[in-house]
């Protein structure tokens, strides 16, 4: 009793600790996807991995959203779109709302920053017409361009640039940049881009809100100018459709699973006492995990919460192993102790199994594990100092429940065979596993995780066909000593593409040395200009201009990166810690991309959900690892207390369940991740726990009642996780049916490996 | 007096543009540039000086024009050098004597451009009320003047100060100040309005006038 209050008093304070920690935002709970991820890898030698830019990039493209409105009449089109530009900006969340054709108020700006630098500033034609000797057709054009009413040099620039080239290093500097944000006319319908970037803390009910309000608006105006068609992408509109799938999904399962386990409790106890045991079992593993994940992280990921909280499901079977003990003449202390070898051994081989998942250079496998170790310690605990305090509920022996778990155990009674074929049978099993491990492809592509919505997709698809803008990013990283050094490699890097860019394999790229050439290159175009341009033309352009005109000196400061920074902010999207990055628009040929690559040591493409896949095939690795480690462990246990023939027929349960999940669900196409192998450790655990319960209390007087604790788990847990199978959600439906799977193999290996040769059930029957 | 010279001008017109031109020289009584139809476009001459901060003399330019609602502007200078350019919907363009193309601009802020600046050389203040406070002051001698000074944060602030523009049935002048203390002052003459189509050697300057 003493102890029972001291463990209520230490779930108090853990409860209240957890709240508190969340409440104040000393532990945050993270739902991005991305932010938990490759924390862990290590650092490169400029001190940034692949995943920390691809990170940085994906969360600089989920702030932003594109909205295209099309009409037939242009003027009603830009009318409108100016509407529904002062409605978004007032939705709590928006940072901006862009237009086409409002930044023009920073052409001065850039002309400012570029204009001294002038000289050095070549656009790709220019260039290539200096340096093919027909300087005299820029001159033309100079002469053209003094004159024309739309040309947009000021006295200034003209000083600075007396041959107006700076004005064509823009126009193809805004090329490279892409179609962007700008009105295009197509099949007889305009089409406008409308920009909307957003608070960098959009995420969860906010971003739901966000998208909500959106939706409202794009209704209204659709309603109001039936002529107005809005179709709309970005990274928010998938994430907050894909999370409410997968909510909607998981919470009707989690319903109809719940109100199942509620009724197979009542039916074999007639009581609702042992379903209140059971709950605050589960509960108080909950709390302590969530309270150990808060104690030692800062910031708790979704992923980890619901994996831990998964995973501290099978303590509902330590619940069921006590409950359906019977009372016994010396009480309460009588139950537990009758169940005490098989708890303890279940939740030692579970712990070293997560202590072995903790092991991993992870930081999200750690939060999984540590959530899950202080679990089902605490559910441990709960079963032998809670439970004990409940009024005891005997089993009804003729429940259906109780009935069916008979007749099934006659059943299967008929297949039990000698101990020696079963050890062989267990040894093929344990031999298989690895080599189906090894034989079995890995499947970690996270884009077969989610299911898109497809008007979302196709509103995507029509987005980048019409205007160019969307789609999946990709870029070149390119690494090297000093600023310099990576600008001449990415602008040979540009060099090598443009073919590619020609041929239509990538729609355009956009690198810092576009915006900042190296210094070579500015110095190599100086020299152009002043013996191909100045040198035969300046003369006659003095006569024109009625000014001294100055020859560009080679010594005069060049452009850097560091100069342009305040001016054009975008450039931090070219860059990532010590590399820069050319980004891609429309790669459709990544091979021929990464093959043009490969004479540069320094520069490689990047796809984003290549490297996050990557990363997850990684985190596969080690829960693979992880889950080979325990099972040795365990092998090892097994053989110590049970000697090593019998050892083996035991472990061969986990690992047999193991083996069942891995084939049945390649032949059930389930894609075996990093998630499905998360879900072959609760396999793992709960099949040792099946095996561990019946193995010690085969010789007991409570052999049957811990086969039905047994069978009862296998229900409650296939409820929870089987009913998962049938999720919309890709990624739901694969943990499910491997689950599945795994646990009823497990019980039934678990049954037939520890079951004696001559079986006796309940109702007298002998084998 | 003022009477005999609006019938003078209302028989040129006639006589210029044919019928179509009946209505354009019934507003001449209000001394005030109709804006152009879409079948309508204007036809001139111009003188472009551009004054320069800090340059000792302005740049001087000459040549003919052509305004279209339904093309753009063709802006062709005869002196001192010889070139063409063309401001259409898809952007804006130099055309060199072998007949090549080539881009100045192109995109919206381009299109904002070329619809101010048709819209000032044809007199069609309405498109510009949202982008320009615009005073008008008509003189007893049949003429009129207008200052344009552009809204405050809007997108033309940055590249315009302040446009003055005067003229009788016509635009004669425009002045441009920027803010970079530049100043285009442009004069325009002998204008007459025609229908469409227009002249081939013009309507080929257009991105989809070019004959076969």
């Amino acid at each position: 009793m003493r102890s029972a209050f001291i463990w209520i008093i230490c779930l108090v304070v853990m409860a209240s600790f957890t709240v508190w920690q969340l409440a104040t935002d000393r532990t945050q709970l993270d739902a991005d996807f991305l932010s938990l991820i490759g924390q862990e890898q290590e650092r490169n030698q400029d001190g940034i991995s692949d995943i920390d830019v691809v990170r940085a990039l994906l969360r600089e493209n989920g702030r932003q959203a594109i909205l295209m409105l099309s009409h037939t009449d242009r003027d009603q089109l830009t009318s409108l779109a100016e509407k529904l530009k002062t409605e978004i900006s007032q939705i709590e969340g928006t940072e901006n709302v862009t237009l086409p054709g409002q930044n023009t108020g920073r052409l001065e700006d850039v002309r400012s920053l570029y204009g001294p630098y002038a000289s050095g500033l070549l656009s790709d034609n220019d260039r290539t017409a200096l340096a093919n000797g027909q300087a005299d057709l820029l001159y033309q054009r100079t002469l053209q361009q003094l004159y024309s009413p739309a040309s947009s040099f000021t006295s200034t620039t003209l000083k600075q640039d007396p041959f107006l080239l700076m004005p064509e290093f823009l126009t193809g500097l805004a090329t490279k940049l892409g179609p962007g944000n700008d009105i295009v006319t197509k099949n007889d319908r305009v089409h406008l881009p409308l920009m909307v970037s957003l608070q960098s803390d959009q995420s969860g009910s906010h971003a739901q809100k966000w998208v909500d309000e959106i939706n409202r608006i794009i209704s209204d105006a659709h309603r109001n100018a039936p002529e107005l068609t809005i179709v709309k992408t970005g990274q928010i509109f998938f994430a907050v459709n894909e999370a409410a799938t997968a909510k909607s999904d998981v919470q009707t399962i989690a319903l109809i699973a719940t109100l199942g386990i509620a009724i197979m409790i009542g039916l074999t106890f007639f009581s609702p006492l042992p379903l209140i045991g059971a709950i605050v079992v589960v509960g108080s593993g909950l709390i302590a995990g969530a309270t150990a994940l808060t104690a030692f992280f800062g910031t708790i990921h979704a992923i980890a919460l619901v994996f831990g909280a998964t995973m501290i499901g099978i303590s509902i079977d330590y619940a069921l192993h006590f409950l359906v003990v019977p009372t016994g003449k010396a009480g309460s202390d009588d139950r537990f102790n009758a169940i005490r070898g098989g708890l303890g051994l279940g939740l030692l081989t579970s712990v070293i199994g997560f202590i072995a998942l903790a092991l991993s250079p992870t930081s999200l496998l750690l939060q999984i594990a540590i959530y899950s170790i202080a679990g089902l310690l605490s559910a441990y605990c709960s079963v032998k100092f809670l439970l004990p305090l409940f009024p005891a509920r005997e089993v009804r022996t003729n429940s259906p429940i109780t009935v069916i778990h008979n007749n099934l155990m006659v059943a299967l009674s008929y297949l039990v065979v000698s101990a020696r074929l079963r050890l062989i049978v267990a040894v093929l099993l344990i031999a298989a596993l690895p080599v189906t491990a090894y034989l079995v492809p890995g499947h970690d592509d996270i884009r077969a995780l989610g299911q898109s919505n497809p008007t979302l997709v196709s509103d995507a698809r029509t987005i980048s066909e019409t205007l160019g803008l969307g789609g999946s990013p990709a870029f070149i990283r390119i690494d090297g000593d000093n600023a310099q050094k990576r600008l001449e490699t990415s602008e040979a890097v540009r060099q090598i593409i443009s073919p590619l860019i020609a041929e239509g394999k990538i729609q355009g790229a956009i690198a810092l040395s576009d915006v900042v050439p190296s210094i070579a290159r500015q110095k190599a175009n100086r020299e152009l200009v002043r013996d191909n341009l100045y040198l035969p033309f300046a003369p006659a352009l003095t006569e024109v201009l009625q000014i001294s005109i100055n020859t560009p000196d080679l010594d005069t400061p060049y452009l850097s990166p560091d100069k342009v920074g305040k001016t054009l902010p975008e450039v931090t999207s070219l860059q990532a810690g010590a590399s820069d990055i050319i980004r891609l628009r429309g790669v459709s040929d990544g091979a021929a991309v990464a093959t043009v690559l490969e004479p540069f040591e320094e520069s490689r493409l990047i796809s984003p959900t290549e490297t996050i896949s990557a990363q997850f095939a990684d985190y596969r690795y080690w829960a693979y690892v992880a889950l080979g480690s325990v099972l040795l462990i365990a092998l090892f246990l097994a053989s110590l207390r049970y000697g090593v023939q019998k050892g083996i027929r035991i472990f061969s349960a986990p690992a047999g369940a193991i083996l069942f999940a891995l084939l049945g669900g390649t032949v059930l196409g389930v894609s075996i991740s990093f998630f499905t192998t998360m879900a072959m450790f609760l396999v793992f655990a709960i099949g040792a726990d099946y095996v561990l319960f019946l193995s010690e209390g085969s010789d007991g007087e409570y052999t049957s009642n811990t086969q039905l604790a047994v069978f009862l788990s296998l229900i409650s847990s296939v409820l929870a996780f089987g009913l998962l199978a049938t999720s919309s959600v890709p990624l739901v439906s694969d943990i499910g049916t491997v689950i599945a799977i795994g646990l009823v193999g497990a019980w039934f290996l678990a049954f037939w490996m520890t079951a004696p040769t001559k079986f006796t059930t309940t109702t007298g029957r002998a084998n | 007096m003022t009477r005999r010279f609006l019938v003078l001008i209302k028989l040129c017109a006639i006589v210029i543009v044919g019928l179509s031109a009946g209505q354009r020289a019934l507003h001449a009584e209000t001394a005030k540039p109709t804006p152009l139809d879409e079948n309508e476009y204007l036809h001139g001459k111009f003188e472009l000086a551009r004054h320069l901060d800090g340059f000792e003399k302005p740049l001087l330019s000459r040549g003919e024009f052509v305004i279209s609602p339904q093309n753009g502007l063709i802006w062709k200078t005869t002196f001192p050098f010889p070139g063409i350019t063309v401001l259409e919907g898809d952007g804006i363009f130099t055309i060199t004597p072998n007949g090549d193309r080539n881009a100045m601009a192109s995109g919206s802020e381009t299109r904002q451009f070329v619809s101010m600046i048709s819209s000032v050389l044809s007199g069609n203040w309405e498109t510009l009320q949202s982008q320009f406070n615009i005073a008008e002051n008509t003189k007893k001698s049949n003429t009129w003047e207008a200052i344009l000074t552009p809204k405050t944060n809007g997108a033309v602030a940055t590249q315009v100060n302040r446009i003055a523009a005067s003229g009788d049935i016509f635009v004669k002048t425009v002045t441009i100040e920027k803010p970079s203390s530049d100043q285009d002052v442009i004069t325009f003459d002998d204008q007459v309005v025609g229908m469409l189509p227009l002249p081939p050697e013009f309507a080929k300057l257009f991105t989809d006038g070019i004959p076969e």
